[in-house]
């Protein structure tokens, strides 16, 4: 018989709880490794190999490159010494605030999002300890990828200007400590944000606008324009890159502090360090400390909140998407559709995808319009229909982006609800059809948007434009029906998340690649006779493009529709688990 | 009991591998109209796996499942449309409202908009969710999307329903309502199929029982047949645990005292 109370249970530390919930991800992650394929592990140990020859070839380079730097400080008027004095401060800054934004997203997912918070609420674990395992390790990945980029870097600066030793593990922990500092307040944040917000919606807002965000940044430098190293520029550059550290800034000070610890000025650099692990060591701790109170009330107030926050729905909005197919697709058909389009439109981490191409089609008509207006030639290719051709390859590069992600995720996008059409009696046929329509509306409607505007803006008549639409159109059903015959064969049904929903194993990188020589057969096809014609001046342009779009729509009718006749069967098969 | 000879759901030498493991192995029985059959079984024992090949979900590694006479294979269309499933969890449609789940099903089985909007309202009454139907799914407690689910699964008046684990995670007012509901839906000739680990619903709601055992049907009959070939047992709990376990029940027992 059991008898309550027989063994009273002492309440473990904080420390020794933490340990505890640590080493459990560590065994599971362990255990990953053991059960792995042969070949996952072998790709898991290169892959480890290949970090640790970036971080080397990093330290090397950055060493090298300030090395070189530091000798022209010597033979020019450029004085580089206050960038590299800065540098670290910089790093700090970014160190900091990049933590912060990816940390938001990562804790909110951890803390509020997991699956095992009722066993750990549960388990006599302090809750201080649940929320410091769940932070350290929502931060880890983040952090561990900032340090692959920065400490090269500031190693690479104190190997340059021959620092002392200490500057190294210095580096190390002031780099931690900040971290840590920003993991936390981001930690109150998201503690914060969630007694307003409900998580799930927090997730999908934070979603949509990290991909916007991401997407703006990596296109950054095409807006701005090259980066001109020389002379005047560069000293504006320096006094650009040396005003996002400003002495007043904390940064400044800890960045100050590891230089002067490095050049042997120990007081103000003990000083200055010591007051940063202080601050940000303060920071943490105090999270930690409201943790208690903040997380486990937060946590708790979902827990009972959770069905008063509902979002009711219009009711119209599907039957009059329904009801506008009516006349000519089959009611099953119709209604995927009509279902797809408002889950689609309902989950706002579904509209990244959407503003993806977007933003790429916006830079590259910035880009290929500055392009036109500066002196170079686009072409030595003597072309007259250059500009028709370089939409339609715009057009399509857009599109592209769009359908790819449409298509290849269709089917996995069902994910785990997808018992309900499999225990339907629906034809495979409408199943399919209804995918591509899914797939193709939104693209033809994105891309030949763009085609619009880039015909408005450079001046392309009606008629080529209609050409440019029917040539791109025609490629993206082709591209569709490859894409979706990708989908059906091998998607993923056990995702949730729209952004990591796809195919599974090396299928992505097939379907790509499939889809990238699709469109450059594509536009042999299409462009071929025209271009020919134009080239070798036999014919009229008419005839050509003409030839062109007579073998074009064969290619790609048969490419829409064969892969998907070829696997009506496969239907059957999708979520089933293999024998 | 309401029954004809009419077999609605059928198993004939039904077996499904996965690799070496044998899921289940050579399954035999039928369900008749007008019947409801209870599948009992331990974690594991194969009976989410069966049911999931009955209703088209899985692909059967040998034999063959009927229902209302289509082989689900051959012919799954006919087959699906008198079928209604329920499965042991309910994963719907997050961002669809309850009606609009229930609009969509409708419109997936081609019934006619009148009937759906008809049928909708009165499912939508009975489950209680009137108030919740235009509320997303992802608003909803465990227990309510278990009621759209079985609301979604009766929209076309199904003359064979497959349930598994119907019970779970219903107030006991909601578990009372469904087993209501099953016994007037069987009592007007439907086929229903359920598993549940309630062993005191098996007992109270179902004509007849299977029990399965890692993969294999051990025992199929009313309960009056299955006490006949027991050892005395009386409850459907003692015969149960005679057949799948009592010697580790017993163990259980050791170790609690």
């Amino acid at each position: 018989m059991i008898r309550a109370g027989a063994r009273p249970l002492s309440s473990p530390g904080l420390w020794h709880s933490v340990w505890i919930l640590l080493r459990m991800r560590l065994l599971l992650t362990w255990s990953n490794f053991r059960r792995a394929k042969p070949y996952q592990k072998i790709f898991q140990v290169i892959f480890l190999l290949f970090i640790v020859a970036v971080a080397t070839g990093g330290f090397v380079f950055s060493q090298m490159l300030i090395r070189y730097l530091l000798s022209l400080t010597a033979t020019t008027e450029i004085d580089l010494t206050r960038l590299f004095n800065a540098l670290p401060g910089l790093v700090l800054a970014l160190a900091f605030f990049f933590n912060l934004l990816t940390n938001f997203g990562g804790l909110l997912q951890a803390l509020y999002l997991s699956r095992d918070m009722d066993f750990l609420v549960a388990a006599p674990l302090p809750m201080r300890a649940v929320f410091l395992s769940k932070l350290i390790l929502a931060i880890l990945p983040g952090f561990g990828l900032f340090c692959l980029a920065a400490l090269p870097m500031l190693f690479g600066l104190g190997s340059a200007s021959t620092y002392h030793p200490l500057y190294y593990p210095l580096v190390v922990i002031v780099l931690t400590f900040v971290a840590l500092g920003a993991a936390g307040l981001a930690g109150v944040l998201v503690m914060a944000v969630v007694r307003v917000i409900p998580p799930r919606r927090v997730a999908e807002v934070l979603g949509f606008v990290g991909a916007v965000l991401s997407i703006l940044i990596s296109q950054s430098g095409n807006l701005l324009g090259t980066f001109d190293l020389r002379g005047d520029r560069l000293t504006g550059a320096i006094n650009q890159i040396n005003s996002f550290s400003p002495a007043w800034s904390p940064f400044s000070w800890a960045g100050r502090g590891l230089v002067d610890i490095g050049s042997g000025a120990w007081l103000s650099g003990a000083g200055l360090t010591l007051l940063t692990i202080l601050v940000t060591g303060a920071l943490f701790a105090l999270t930690l400390a409201s943790a208690e109170q903040l997380y486990y009330t937060g946590w708790a107030g979902l827990r009972t909140a959770s069905h008063k926050a509902k979002t009711r729905v219009k009711r119209v909005s599907r039957e009059r998407i329904v009801r506008r197919g009516r006349p000519l697709l089959a009611t099953p058909l119709r209604s995927i559709i009509a279902k797809d389009f408002l889950l689609l439109r309902r989950d706002l981490r579904n509209l990244s995808q959407l503003i993806t191409p977007l933003i790429f089609g916006f830079v590259l008509v910035f880009s290929s319009l500055r392009s036109e207006s500066s002196d170079q030639p686009l072409s030595t290719l003597s072309i007259q229909d250059l500009p028709v051709y370089t939409n339609i390859a715009f057009t399509l590069f857009v599109g592209w982006m769009l359908l790819f992600n449409l298509a290849t995720t269709a089917v996995a996008r069902e994910g785990k609800n997808y018992w309900l059409l499999n225990a339907a009696p629906l034809r495979p046929a409408h199943l399919l059809w209804a995918k591509f329509i899914v797939a193709l509306l939104p693209t033809l409607a994105v891309s030949w948007l763009f085609a619009g505007i880039t015909a408005a803006l450079r001046s392309i008549d009606l008629l080529d434009l209609g050409y440019v639409l029917l040539v791109t159109g025609l490629s993206f059903a082709g591209l569709n029906g490859i894409l979706l015959a990708f989908s059906v064969v091998g998607s993923n049904m056990d995702a949730q998340d729209p952004r990591k929903i796809g195919l599974r194993g090396g299928l992505g990188c097939l379907s790509m690649v499939a889809s990238l020589v699709y469109l450059a057969i594509g536009l042999a096809l299409f462009l071929g006779p025209p271009v020919l014609v134009e080239l070798l001046k036999t014919g009229s342009l008419e005839m050509g493009r003409l030839i062109g779009i007579i073998i074009g729509l064969i290619f790609t009718l048969l490419s829409a529709v064969l892969p998907l006749l070829a696997l009506r069967q496969r239907v059957a098969m999708i979520g089933q688990p293999k024998d | 009991m309401p029954t004809n000879n009419a077999a609605l759901i059928e198993a004939v030498h039904l077996g499904k591998n996965y690799g070496q493991k044998v899921a289940v192995e050579d399954a035999n029985f039928q369900v008749h109209a007008g019947e409801i059959f209870g599948f009992l079984g331990p974690n594991g024992a194969g009976k989410t796996t069966t049911l999931k090949m009955l209703v088209g979900l899985l692909k059967p590694s040998t034999g063959t499942a009927r229902i209302a006479g289509f082989d689900i294979q051959s012919q799954p269309l006919q087959a699906k449309a008198v079928c209604g499933y329920v499965p042991d969890e309910p994963n719907l449609y997050a961002k669809l409202s309850g009606r609009e789940l229930l609009r969509f099903v409708g419109d997936l089985y081609q019934l006619d908009p009148a009937q759906v909007v008809r049928r909708t309202d009165e499912l939508l009454r009975l489950f209680e969710l009137t108030s919740a139907r235009d509320d997303m799914i992802e608003s909803y407690s465990h227990g309510m999307q278990q009621k759209i689910s079985l609301a979604a699964a009766l929209l076309h008046d199904p003359s064979v329903l497959i349930l598994d684990e119907p019970t779970v995670g219903l107030d006991p007012k909601s578990a009372r309502l469904i087993k209501d509901i099953l016994r007037q839906i069987a009592e007007r000739g439907a086929a229903i199929m359920l598993s549940t680990h309630i062993l005191e619903i098996a007992e109270r709601m179902c004509d007849r029982i299977a029990i399965i055992h890692r993969g294999k049907l051990i025992a199929i009959g009313t309960l009056d047949e299955l006490r006949s070939h027991g050892k005395g047992e009386i409850s459907l709990e003692d015969i149960f645990l005679e057949l799948t376990g009592g010697a580790e029940y017993a163990e259980i027992s050791e170790v609690l005292k």
